[in-house]
């Protein structure tokens, strides 16, 4: 009976419509004391049985070695049968289990309490990256010399760990239910990762993170010269090795991972740039045409790869031979070098990168020919920057109001174009098609588009979805994730940005750097700063909602998984809060085998009926919208 | 930061209009040490600007820029120029970029004695690899603005360098990519050079390009499937 609710919602929303679904979960603990979830089954469910291979957790607060984790007992002889036991176990355990993770949450009120000024090891994250002879090669925070100690301390671990011979190691330092520091290694020989986490993300979300900075050294070196650069000296020093610029993204990386919103790292999917189907027809057969001009005269498996990208990393559209694809981690790589890298790309500047695509081929080059698409400032500039707006091409029509932005600057990221070749030779080659390229898109207009679809998108307004503050949804098929449009006047409505310091999902521990914060700044900086603690409260809440309903893993308990969580302070008003506003936060994980739905209700919305109506809508929206949404095949030659 | 922007500018926009003046197109390299500034000066010469904290360049970056010669008035030249990264992992990319050059600029920092000591070494790969006769060699001390604030920063006397260039047979430059000092100067005489060399072997800019397309098909010498050595 447990699984019965989500079994439900797979594949026939509809049929739910009538169906009073949160009657049949327990009514949900209101006026407690602490926030707490929405479903609240601590009375049926007095002591959460946990699956064996977990039994070894001592309850009380200690440091224990997760050496039994799932992964490394499924890697074992009998992999399908332990797989398949597993497998039920966890479908038995669904509910309780569900509980168990929920109940973890109020544990991130205790540990995100404002401290003192984080010394410079204190942070609630951080990344090493060591090899395997115990060098440091990159810390997040930290001068080498604090952090030399805790290397040797790391290299002692991950050495027990290869005497017992396991594929993923993490520890946690808990105390009672709740985790209060959670430890991955990732040991890719000669280089190892570990990541602290004190945010209660997942053993499978640090292990991906890890994997993406893994990915990016391979990006720069290509497995086979790291490998080469160890077997020479096991004691290499890389940081010699590394450049600046391989710091500077290492740092950005870290940064975007722990600071920023970027939903890539928690879903696995790139995020897509909404366009109409006719647009990205247009684009598609522009760069088709483009390839098989015979005019072009370009031999074949010149042309690997071609991608439109808008700033933020939005996929607008994919040239690619059949039957072959690139992986998620490879465009996220190289979507985040494109835009970290070369914001300072000139117009006419071109390009010529080569970049070891770690997911593709670990050991070799491809080249990636850049070039940014042309900007046309708004034609010749009425005196009401309305009408300028009005009278462009209208890109997204009905799928969204496009934002009256008068100050397109052009110091702005614009989108780029990336042709990608395994001939070092190609790039006037490419260069050609790419001229081509560009200019019958910019003919037809399809630049502009482009660029301002990026920067407007879809809002909730667009969405017959009733109280739904944000939302992610994810179309498993395509890899690919949209969201509404994060606007800057949107962001500070939300209220939870008014008791920043106070939030649950404070990030004050990791702002040691960002002095200017609490200076004479202006407005439009101060205003920087709360978009960008706004946007890393969401993440941590989407990080949240989405680990409530997967196990440690990563993997979904069930076929199809529907939770609620609900953080809610009733409690009079702290001390300095000003009028204590009551936080009320309703928020919805529904996992699907074709969708993911992220969502967040407004604040002080706990009609889980609504909230589950407004879900509806939006998958319903959305794959109404599919073609708009997503890049389904791309150009296919 | 009062720079005006410099005349070569203004005639490379009038060039557009006055198409019956000879159009020759000619491809450069830069070429030196990670961060003497060889984008800075890349940037200083097309977009007359200068940006203090530039990100180095991975791989290298493809520009354009059309000058007017001083002394032939009727000689457009278009450089197509590559800006390769310093950076010792890509050297084994930087044949591909000096191939077929018609001129090569090879910087060093004034500051920094071992940049000049790795300019040499680009110098000898040149002349072994390219053959002089064919390529216009330009050797360019930057960062000067640096030793005019404070005297005792320069490392590398201008006289030593001079004479190197000279032994050598390379034009020589002291520049400044954030003032803007010698960059216009440089591009100038090195047009002037290649248009003295080759001027009169490559009549058009529909002729320059394609045996440019030609030498491109040429099999490499270097593995293609690995950047680095």
């Amino acid at each position: 009976m447990v699984g019965e609710p989500h079994e439900d919602y797979l594949d026939a929303p509809k049929s739910r419509a009538k169906s009073p679904v949160p009657a049949r979960l327990s009514p949900f603990a209101s006026g407690v004391t602490e926030p707490t979830t929405s479903v609240d089954f601590a009375s049926s469910f007095p002591a959460p049985p946990r699956p064996f291979f977990e039994e070894p957790r001592p309850s009380s607060s200690s440091v224990y070695l997760d050496l039994a984790s799932e992964r490394q007992s499924v890697r074992t002889t009998h992999q399908d049968l332990e797989h398949e036991l597993l497998q039920s176990m966890r479908s038995l355990d669904l509910m309780p289990k569900k509980h168990a993770v929920s109940n973890e949450i109020p544990s991130i009120f205790e540990g995100c309490a404002p401290e003192t000024k984080p010394l410079p090891l204190h942070h609630d994250k951080q990344f090493f990256i060591m090899s395997s002879a115990g060098k440091p090669i990159y810390t997040m925070h930290g001068q080498d010399e604090l952090v030399m100690g805790l290397m040797g301390i790391i290299h002692t671990v991950i050495n027990y760990f290869k005497l017992h011979d396991t594929k993923v190691h993490s520890i946690v330092n808990s105390s009672g239910s709740s985790v209060k520091q959670r430890f991955v290694f990732l040991d890719k020989s000669p280089i190892i990762l570990m990541a602290m986490s004190a945010r209660e993300e997942s053993t499978n979300d640090l292990l991906q993170q890890l994997d993406f900075l893994y990915s990016y050294l391979i990006s720069t070196l290509s497995r086979k010269q790291l490998t080469r650069l160890f077997s020479k000296r096991e004691n290499f020093d890389l940081r010699r090795f590394l450049t600046d610029s391989d710091f500077q993204n290492l740092n950005h990386i870290c940064d975007s991972i722990s600071r920023g919103f970027n939903p890539e790292f928690l879903l696995g999917a790139l995020r897509c740039l909404p366009l109409r189907k006719s647009t990205r027809q247009i684009i598609d057969n522009t760069m088709l045409a483009q390839i098989q001009d015979p005019g072009t005269n370009v031999g074949r498996g010149t042309l690997l790869y071609g991608l439109i990208v808008a700033p933020g990393g939005q996929l607008c559209s994919v040239l690619r031979p059949r039957g072959h694809t690139l992986h998620t981690t490879d465009l996220h790589l190289l979507f985040s070098l494109v835009f970290n890298q070369f914001q300072g790309l000139q117009d006419d500047q071109e390009l010529w990168l080569p970049i070891c695509f770690p997911k593709f081929n670990s050991s070799g080059f491809l080249h990636c020919y850049i070039r940014l698409l042309p900007h046309h400032a708004s034609k010749p500039r009425p005196a009401d920057a309305r009408s300028t707006v009005s009278h462009s091409q209208e890109p997204l029509d009905s799928l969204s109001q496009i934002r009256n932005r008068t100050d397109l600057s052009s110091t702005r990221l614009r989108p780029a174009l990336v042709l990608i070749s395994a001939q070092k030779e190609s790039f006037f080659a490419l260069k050609k098609i790419g001229q081509g390229i560009i200019d019958e898109l910019d003919r037809q207009g399809i630049t502009n588009q482009i660029s301002m679809a990026s920067d407007s998108g879809f809002t909730m307004a667009d969405i017959p979805a009733k109280f739904v503050h944000h939302f992610i949804y994810k179309s498993k098929r395509h890899v690919q994730y949209v969201m509404p449009h994060l606007g800057p006047l949107a962001d500070l409505s939300f209220p939870i940005i008014d008791d920043d310091s106070r939030s649950t999902f404070s990030v004050e521990g990791n702002q040691d750097n960002r002095s200017e914060e609490n200076g004479p700044g202006a407005a439009s900086s101060n205003d920087k700063t709360r978009q960008k603690l706004y946007l890393q409260k969401l993440m941590s809440y989407y990080t949240h909602i989405r680990n409530n309903a997967v196990s440690d893993n990563g993997k979904s308990f069930n076929n199809s998984t529907l939770t609620f969580i609900k953080w809610s302070n009733d409690q009079p008003s702290l001390e300095g809060l000003p009028s204590g506003e009551p936080i009320n936060v309703l928020c919805l994980a529904w996992l699907t085998p074709t969708f993911e739905l992220l969502l967040i209700c407004n604040n002080g919305v706990s009609d889980r009926n609504t909230a589950l109506k407004s879900a509806k809508n939006i998958v319903d929206w959305c794959r109404k919208n599919e073609h708009r949404l997503f890049v389904s095949n791309g150009a296919i030659f | 930061m009062g720079w005006v922007k410099s005349p070569i500018h203004k005639r490379a926009h009038q060039n557009k209009r006055y198409n019956t003046a000879t159009m020759l197109q000619f491809k450069l390299v830069l070429l030196g040490d990670s961060s003497v500034g060889k984008s800075s000066i890349v940037h200083r010469f097309v977009k007359d600007s200068f940006d203090e904290f530039r990100e180095s360049t991975i791989g290298a970056a493809f520009l354009s820029q059309t000058i007017k010669l001083e002394k032939h008035p009727d000689v457009t030249i278009k450089f197509e120029i590559w800006d390769t990264a310093g950076q010792e992992r890509y050297k084994s990319l930087a044949p591909m970029y000096y191939r077929n050059a018609n001129a090569a600029l090879i910087v060093y920092d004034v500051t920094q004695p071992g940049s000049l000591v790795k300019a040499q070494s680009w110098v000898e790969e040149l002349k072994n690899k390219v053959g002089d006769q064919d390529l216009v060699i330009c050797l360019a001390g930057n960062k000067v603005d640096i030793c005019d604030e404070d005297a005792t920063a320069r490392e590398v006397q201008r006289e030593d360098a001079q004479l190197y260039a000279q032994e050598q047979g390379l034009l020589f430059y002291e520049t400044s990519a954030k003032t803007g000092a010698g960059v216009s100067a440089i591009f100038q005489e090195i047009g002037e050079r290649v248009y003295q060399k080759k001027g009169m072997e490559v009549p058009s800019s529909t002729q320059a390009r394609k045996p440019l397309n030609v030498e491109l098909q040429r099999p490499s010498t270097n593995d293609s499937t690995s950047c680095c050595s």
